[in-house]
């Protein structure tokens, strides 16, 4: 056999495109037969063994007798609407006008108003899987698509992963249509666009891309029409299929796009020329450009007193910082840097490490597992048995693991740090646990040199990073305040007087010094 | 193909991890703490006998404060008997936390601080800030032994008696190994190191400092009490502390206490007509820290009086204790011979050949002033 490194590999599927054209095409040719038994017949074919479509024939005679065939899918629509608005029109009343059959029943006779004429089959699929009722009148070949939707829906609620002690607590729904209107009703403009496109061969999933016209950077919204034109996939059922597709750095720990809960924040974000993508049957909605100092801004900050919320950002870097450096530094300065400790400090790490079996290094990868255990616990757990896990947590591994010298007691201290700081910054929990074991890793090794070089290659690797073309760090070195106005601080509303340059070329926000009483 | 570059980087990293794993790794439990040093030499076998203090991590439980044991090894050198150390103990000495080395007044005296100090700066283990200490017991593992019932570590005390003295009694002065170093290695100033005898104390015998060792070159010559290092202190050393005490009435103690705030010093050179005199001027803020004999300390002219009565104490003792050092002992701890570097290099290297002869030859003139800066008047 040859080595690996030899080996051919199989060659690739260039032809993929026309075996996707073989296996969804057929439906774009079938049209609407002239015969309602016909189309019927072919309506009942496709959802064969669906037994949640409903199939009604209306026979009127009088004096122009005619025949109607009507198909829902039931759980998707309004019964009211069907029976007093399509049903009962179709049987009492005659159509009349110039038009075609199928023209003048939408005109004259049927009370729904939202409706489409099509032939298409495909179309007529798509439709009546999202709650819309299909019309068929005997003769005609042509259907008609009526708005009859209604599902159930939750409740508009505060997000549970982005609370607030102060703001606005809607947060966004399942549902496209509440959702955007949340945005809308928050941006009274006829400059907020909103552009739906349809996602997933299967889930033909909509999605709503907003901007503000006249801020919105020309050049990403392209970017970002051109990327999502280039995705083909089967469904699409949370923000994230689409984000982790068409972002930047794909193999990169760090976000690159953004993502959110809240109507507010996305609005916010419009106003500093970003993009929101709203995506149905997720309350997640995704923003572009993302820069890399919005993992550590909330939306807090901007409702809250602006030396509290200051403050806040920072301890929230400094987080950040120490959950991925605290483990390596400690192993480095335990193993290798002795002398970094003062004498009575390394006399008790010393004495705590005696009658300890592994090793610093070894010892903290364990730890770190088992904190990671109990917090991947936390999450999934059903919320009754939380009891049982922080006894085992606390109890077990807190104290008998120490009491019975299997663990040294500064490795918990450092190891409760990491963890408590690591559930700071939740946005950055994949670079968090990527970077902290390669710190780790890197200073059990070569200690500070080590230490060193990973932050060092962290570093080089943040700065690297953009988002649809724009730098996630600026490096152009602008110290003015304008341009850090919002990066280790946030300034007070009123001297917030231009929007982030990175952004939008449309600077100006407000008129400059406009406060004061 | 980019994958395969990939993969190969990954396999080149995985070794480097695995080969590198134990680069200067040192497992904190594999370490002996090594607090202080103590250094004898055995005339009759021709070796040094090295005692180190070492914290006691397996005794006693955590809460109570750490212990110390002592190990003593032998060595033709210093670092030899460091290494047999190795013979006798489980784990590896490690010296970066050492911060005390005793020496006993013998080494000092015959063989020099040299062998001490170079092995301590060579070393790329041990800190150059240890301070060094001599000891006036038979030897100098005597200070370090523990006497029945002294908790903790004697090597941390008696680096903190020596360090915090300057400020607080103003009887040592605390020397560290590379200034030390430097002051034996230059020929314009000698040094002098903290000394240190044990005393009993209530019921057992503990380390007490002990004036200064003077040294010439790197040997010592004999010792100053603390009562005169005090003076020495303040001709030497910026913002030494202590107490000044002076007897105003007929009372057999003294009877006032001033408290030094701070302390300042000028010393300048003249050289005229072939006599160098060196003039120090020095100026010292001071509070009245016990008052027995009742003076009325809200009269200026009673204040005014104290304050001629401390400056002639201040006069007459450092004129003393440079009239020791310049006939008794003739070395140049006054950093006299710095001073003329400094200010004349000329004149200096004129001197340097001769220095050691000239030195107690040099005029000193002394004058003093003390401000009393705060009574804290009872009434």
């Amino acid at each position: 056999m040859q080595p690996f490194w030899k080996r051919k590999r199989e060659p690739k599927i260039r032809n993929l495109d026309k075996k996707l054209e073989q296996w969804n095409g057929s439906l774009d040719q079938e049209k609407v037969k002239p015969s309602l038994d016909d189309n019927m017949a072919i309506v009942k074919k496709l959802f064969a063994d669906m037994d949640m479509m409903r199939y009604k024939v209306i026979e009127t005679d009088g004096k122009n007798p005619a025949r109607y065939g009507i198909v829902f899918c039931d759980g998707l629509v309004s019964s009211e609407i069907i029976n007093t608005h399509i049903v009962k029109p179709l049987m009492l009343l005659t159509p009349s006008g110039k038009g075609s059959l199928i023209d003048n029943l939408l005109t004259s006779v049927v009370q729904v108003g939202e409706t489409q004429v099509t032939d298409n089959f495909k179309n007529l699929v798509e439709n009546v899987t999202y709650g819309d009722t299909i019309l068929f009148a005997d003769g005609c070949a042509q259907a008609a698509i009526l708005s009859t939707k209604n599902f159930a829906l939750r409740s508009i609620t505060e997000p549970e992963n982005e609370k607030v002690l102060g703001g606005p607590r809607e947060g966004f729904t399942e549902s496209l249509t509440q959702n955007i209107s949340q945005i809308l009703r928050r941006l009274r403009t006829h400059e907020l666009k909103v552009r739906k496109l349809t996602l997933g061969r299967k889930t033909q999933t909509a999605i709503c891309i907003c901007y503000i016209e006249s801020l919105v950077n020309k050049e990403v919204l392209q970017e970002l029409y051109r990327r999502i034109g280039k995705i083909d996939i089967d469904g699409v059922l949370e923000e994230n299929y689409i984000a982790e597709i068409i972002r930047d750095h794909p193999y990169s720990a760090f976000r690159t796009t953004g993502y959110t809960e809240r109507p507010d924040v996305v609005v916010g974000k419009l106003l500093e020329g970003r993009i929101a993508m709203v995506v149905d049957g997720t309350p997640m909605v995704a923003t572009f450009p993302y820069l890399f100092i919005e993992n550590f801004q909330s939306n807090e900050d901007y409702y809250f007193n602006y030396y509290f919320t200051s403050f806040s950002r920072i301890l929230r870097m400094c987080a950040f910082l120490l959950t991925v450096v605290v483990p390596g530094f400690f192993i480095a300065v335990v193993a290798f840097h002795q002398e970094m400790l003062p004498l009575q400090l390394l006399i008790k790490i010393a004495q705590e490490r005696q009658s300890v079996p592994l090793p610093a290094a070894i010892e903290a990868v364990v730890m770190l597992m088992v904190f990671e255990l109990l917090r991947e616990t936390g999450v999934r757990m059903p919320s009754n048995i939380g009891q049982a896990l922080s006894i085992v947590g606390a109890l077990v591994i807190g104290q008998a693991a120490v009491e019975a010298n299997l663990v040294a007691a500064p490795m918990i201290i450092v190891v409760a740090a990491t963890g408590i700081t690591g559930l700071v910054v939740p946005k950055m929990n994949a670079p968090i646990t990527v970077w902290r074991i390669i710190v780790l890793a890197f200073a059990s090794s070569f200690g500070f040199y080590g230490l060193s070089v990973s932050i060092g290659l962290m570093l080089i690797h943040i700065c690297s990073l953009t988002s649809f073309g724009v730098e996630q760090i600026s490096l152009k070195g602008s110290f003015k305040f304008q341009a850090i106005k919002d990066i280790f601080f946030r300034a007070p509303w009123f001297k917030m007087v231009v929007r982030p340059d990175r952004l939008t070329s449309n600077h100006v926000r407000q008129s400059e010094g406009n406060h004061g009483g | 193909m980019v994958g395969k570059r990939i993969l190969a980087c990954l396999m080149c990293l995985a070794i480097a991890f695995v080969l590198s794993g134990c680069w200067n790794y040192r497992s904190l439990d594999e370490l002996d703490i090594v607090v202080g040093l103590a250094i004898d030499y055995d005339k009759e076998k021709k070796v040094f006998w090295v005692d180190y203090e070492i914290a006691d991590l397996m005794g006693a439980d955590k809460q109570s404060p750490i212990q110390s044991r002592i190990v003593r090894s032998e060595g033709k050198t210093i670092f030899d008997a460091a290494r047999n150390a190795k013979r006798k103990e489980e784990d590896r000495l490690y010296f970066g936390s050492a911060n005390t080395v005793v020496i006993s007044h013998q080494v000092a005296k015959e063989i020099g601080l040299n062998p001490v100090l170079d092995w301590i700066l060579r070393d790329a283990e041990c800190r150059e800030t240890v301070n060094v200490v001599i000891s006036q017991e038979e030897t100098a593992a005597n200070l370090l032994e523990t006497t029945e019932g002294y908790k903790g570590i004697i090597s941390v005390a008696i680096n903190q008696i020596v360090r915090e003295d300057k400020k607080v009694t103003a009887s040592g002065i605390n020397r560290k190994v590379f200034e030390l170093y430097g002051s034996i290695h230059s020929k314009k100033n000698s040094a002098v190191v903290p000394a240190m005898h044990k005393k009993m104390c209530v019921s057992r015998k503990i380390p007490e400092l002990n004036g200064v060792g003077i040294l010439k070159g790197d040997k010592l010559i004999g010792y100053l009490p603390p009562d005169k290092t005090q003076y020495l202190l303040y001709v030497i050393e910026k913002d030494a502390g202590g107490l000044i005490t002076l007897s105003v009435t007929d009372m057999e103690t003294d009877d006032i206490a001033l408290e030094v705030f701070k302390h300042l010093v000028d010393k300048s050179i003249s050289f005229e007509d072939d006599k160098i005199t060196v003039k120090i001027k020095t100026k010292t803020y001071v509070g009245v820290a016990e008052n027995l004999a009742n003076l009325p300390m809200r009269d200026k002219e009673v204040v005014r009086k104290l304050e001629r009565a401390a400056e002639e104490k201040m006069k007459t003792s450092i004129e003393d204790v440079v009239s020791i050092l310049q006939q008794n002992f003739r070395t140049d701890v006054l950093g006299f011979g710095e001073l003329i570097y400094r200010r004349n290099l000329k004149l200096w290297e004129q001197l340097e050949p001769d220095w050691d002869k000239i030195f107690p030859t040099v005029g000193v003139d002394v004058s003093s002033e003390v401000v009393i800066i705060s009574s804290a008047y009872l009434k």
